[in-house]
């Protein structure tokens, strides 16, 4: 009996205290989320300088709880820049939130420093703390403070974010990856620096195909020389990499440079350096790309085809030349993608009508 | 002397459902314990940003479909809706008998392509292919019914991705999910697998402040399985993340590396419990070539699903579960109490033979002998107190589970809920658990019969709050 009457009230004090810690801790969330929306107001005066109410805003900002003021601060502060950027700055300054920072990335516990670095994009850009984090010893903290860097915080780092590539964990090659890819034409100098490194072999070939990935989204002159260095590299995801470039209409002449590429033993380059054709619309390699739609790898014959279809007419000369061609794979594929761009055609005809009438 | 025997039938029932109840309480401990020490990665990881940009890694979303036209117009509306940027789409339509096929036709304009392909893992015959108008990233396979292990295997064959992810044609992966998982192979390459929650939407959906929420249930029987899967989730998976053996990554929504799926063989064919298997083999194939497996439960992103709510669909379902899991510890019987298989085979399995095999067929041995027994007049007061106490252990771990559930994600808003929640813990405790416990003996029958058959699961579609094509708005 007594067991019994103590699992009973041990059960029933149990249920009560979920049903009141439950409805507290959604008083509570409630109670947050209203005041981050109110957080948020100030922090948006302050960034877009609304005038008399920058003071109050300041003033009201930095009597916020200080997890949800940086919380607030690291939101805004990863995607401002300039002048915005200075004033959250001296908003965190004046909040102490700075002398939190610089704590927080001395402390032993890596889910300490891991806070610190989060939030290093609000102290100015010499402050020591940023190379500290940048070399962490944990990946978790330095791919965090890798994310932080703003463009320009990138070209400082170069050489350090060169041998992060290579880092073994996966986290910090991503966040490196991404710092450059964000860092846009800032970062293009370090890319050709690292891009050359990799071809003394001074750099992993991991690191180099990252790198790559990285090279072969940013549409900018300079990267050419470095990126056309890889169209014969025996690694084939380099050529692939160099293939997708192709199609960013920076090179002078890139239908010298692709069809070779087009001709590529490895199926995947093949397909990408189709795929660059059509992006890039690369007209004189038209009756090259028509070859493609019998190729044997279907990826290879698609990517063919929809390249041919963004040609426009010249491409559509080519596939209605492969309507009647000896390879069922060259008629098929010729086929389906007429039938897409002519299904395409009478759908704009029909809005067209629909709009005149 | 009989009514001694009934007796200590009846002290045997309240020990195993104090063991039970002392298990999952440590695995609470653990889950608690986990959900602390994660919190600065998963408040502080990359995948805000990075794992938004066209350079996170590839994700295939796998969708093994047989029957599902229901559901499936939805379910794939929401999947390419994910905000993840990387992404492809595989639909395997297992030789559907309704119109699944025509449905996918007709939403996602498909055209059919050439069925050519890398056979990596052996399947049933593949007999169309399609790819979408509208949305390049969608393939669709149709294929010869093989189960759904062989589905998976296709898709598998067809996937394009460094990473997989296992969806259920029934289930909703709510926009951002697949950024979380995905994270946890970036964070750490040793992870060959990640699994997210899974939450019934039988109740509805209802947004709340910081996004959708389920609602509560009122048929009684989806409400027993959310107190059911909201344990399960937290002390099955969270629990297990913090002891390091984590053998199950739901097979309705879990992601996986594609290269170490292929490396081990894929699904294992004729499998009940395929999901558990492959993670199980996955481990297992880890410890054997000097790498071990992680696996992970990230409880963060959710996938909303759909549970049967009729006994006779429930019992299918219960019965195919047991049968999956005797068949899976059956087959990885080696590994159970081996140092060389890590905490897999010195805590997982072991735990998994005692609590989720043995004893719930000790327990319904006992449930019989006290329910004859009190019928007869053989069993003393004091027995059945003993008993009854030690249910009521039982339900103090559910209601923890609760608690933190609540306190950790935040899904419930009013106080009348959670008193339903606590009254449906009591009902899933001294109701709903017995009646499990009893198909499970069912399941066991079957097992040894050699039954291999599914059953049928009938689709009612998703609430009405969510329609065709228009995705779940962020959570």
């Amino acid at each position: 009996m007594t067991l019994f009457a103590i699992v009973q009230i041990v059960v029933t004090t149990t249920a009560i205290g979920f049903c009141v810690i439950g409805a507290l801790a959604s008083l509570n969330r409630r109670r947050r989320e209203k005041l981050r929306t109110r957080a948020h107001h100030w922090a948006a005066t302050i960034v877009l300088d609304a005038g008399p109410n920058l003071e109050a805003a300041s003033r009201d900002l930095s009597r916020l709880p200080m997890p949800l003021l940086a919380e607030v601060l690291q939101q805004l502060a990863s995607d401002t820049t300039g002048e915005s950027k200075r004033r959250l700055r001296v908003v965190a300054e004046n909040a102490g939130l700075n002398r939190r920072i610089e704590r927080l990335s001395r402390r032993r516990r890596w889910q300490k420093r891991v806070q610190a670095a989060h939030l290093l994009m609000l102290l100015p850009s010499g402050a020591p703390e940023r190379e500290l984090l940048l070399t962490d010893r944990h990946p978790f903290v330095r791919a965090r403070a890798i994310e932080s860097l703003s463009p320009s915080g990138v070209g400082r780092f170069s050489s350090l974010l060169l041998d992060s590539l290579g880092h073994e964990s996966p986290a910090v090659q991503t966040a490196t990856q991404h710092a450059l890819a964000r860092g846009g034409s800032d970062c293009v100098p370090t890319i050709v620096d690292g891009l050359d490194r990799s071809l003394s072999g001074l750099l992993d070939p991991t690191a180099a195909v990252r790198l790559m990935q990285v090279a072969a989204e940013l549409p900018d002159p300079r990267l050419t020389g470095s990126l056309l260095a890889f169209a014969d590299h025996d690694d084939f995801r380099l050529r692939q990499l160099t293939a997708s470039s192709l199609g960013r209409g920076i090179f002078p002449e890139p239908e010298v440079h692709l069809r070779p590429l087009l001709a590529d033993p490895m199926a995947d380059v093949r397909a990408e350096a189709a795929r660059a054709v059509g992006i890039g619309r690369v007209m004189s390699l038209a009756p090259a790309l028509g070859r493609l739609l019998g190729d044997p790898q279907w990826q290879v014959r698609r990517d063919a085809g929809s390249a041919l279809a963004l040609l426009g007419p010249p491409g559509h000369i080519v596939l209605r030349c492969h309507l009647r061609d000896d390879d069922a794979f060259a008629r098929d594929m010729a086929k389906h993608v007429l039938a897409q761009v002519n299904g395409q055609t009478a759908n704009a005809n029909t809005f067209g009508q629909r709009l005149a009438a | 002397m009989i009514a001694g025997a009934f007796g200590i039938a009846a002290h045997v029932l309240g020990a195993v459902v104090l063991l039970t109840a002392t298990l999952q309480a440590i695995l609470v401990l653990a889950a608690v314990i986990d959900l602390r020490q994660s919190r600065a990665r998963t408040r502080y990881r990359l995948w805000r940003r990075v794992m938004n940009s066209p350079l996170a890694p590839k994700v295939t979303v796998l969708v093994p479909a047989f029957n599902e036209s229901v559901t499936i117009r939805e379910s794939l509306g929401g999947i390419l809706a994910l905000t993840y940027q990387n992404l492809e789409v595989v639909v395997v339509n297992d030789g559907s008998t309704d119109d699944t096929e025509d449905v996918i036709i007709e939403e996602f304009d498909l055209v059919e392509v050439h069925n050519v392909y890398q056979a990596l893992l052996p399947t049933e015959e593949i007999v169309r292919l399609y790819r979408s108008r509208v949305d390049p990233r969608l393939v669709v396979a149709q294929k010869l019914n093989g189960g759904k292990a062989d589905a998976l295997n296709a898709a598998l064959n067809l996937a394009s991705g460094s990473l997989v992810c296992a969806v259920d044609a029934d289930t909703i992966i709510t926009p951002d999910a697949l950024q979380m998982l995905v994270a946890s192979f970036v964070d750490d390459s040793s992870v060959v697998a990640a699994g997210g929650s899974v939450r019934l939407t039988n109740g509805g959906l209802a947004r709340g402040p910081s996004g959708l929420r389920p609602k509560f249930p009122r048929q009684i029987w989806a409400a027993c399985q959310v107190v059911e899967y909201t344990r399960a989730f937290l002390v099955g998976r969270l629990g297990w993340n913090q002891l390091g053996g984590n053998l199950i990554v739901s097979g309705a929504f879990g992601v996986f590396r594609r290269d170490k799926v292929i490396e081990v063989t894929g699904y294992l064919h004729g499998c009940m419990g395929e999901d558990m298997e492959l993670i199980v083999r996955l481990r297992r194939h880890g410890y054997e070539i000097g790498e071990p497996a992680k696996v992970v439960f990230n409880a963060s992103p959710v996938a909303w699903t759909e549970a049967p709510e009729g006994l006779a669909e429930l019992r299918r379902q219960r019965n195919r579960w047991y049968r999956g899991l005797l068949d899976v510890l059956s087959r990885h019987r080696r590994m159970i109490l081996r140092p060389k298989y890590g905490s897999a085979g010195m805590l997982a399995l072991p735990y998994f033979v005692v609590v989720e095999a043995l004893a719930p067929i000790v327990e319904a041995i006992g449930i019989i002998a006290l329910v004859v027994g009190v019928a007869l007049g053989l069993i003393t007061n004091g027995q059945l107190l003993f008993v009854a106490s030690m249910y009521g252990v039982g339900l103090l771990v559910s209601i923890s589970v609760l608690l933190l559930d609540d306190v950790a994600f935040g899904m419930l808003t009013d106080v009348r809920t959670r008193f339903r929640m606590v009254a449906v813990a009591a009902i899933e405790h001294l109701i709903f658990r017995p009646l499990t416990i009893w198909w499970r003996l069912g399941g066991l029958l079957y097992y040894v019969q050699g039954r291999t058959d599914w059953g049928v699961q009938v689709r009612r579609g998703f609430s009405e709050n969510t329609t065709p094509g228009s995705p779940l708005p962020n959570v």
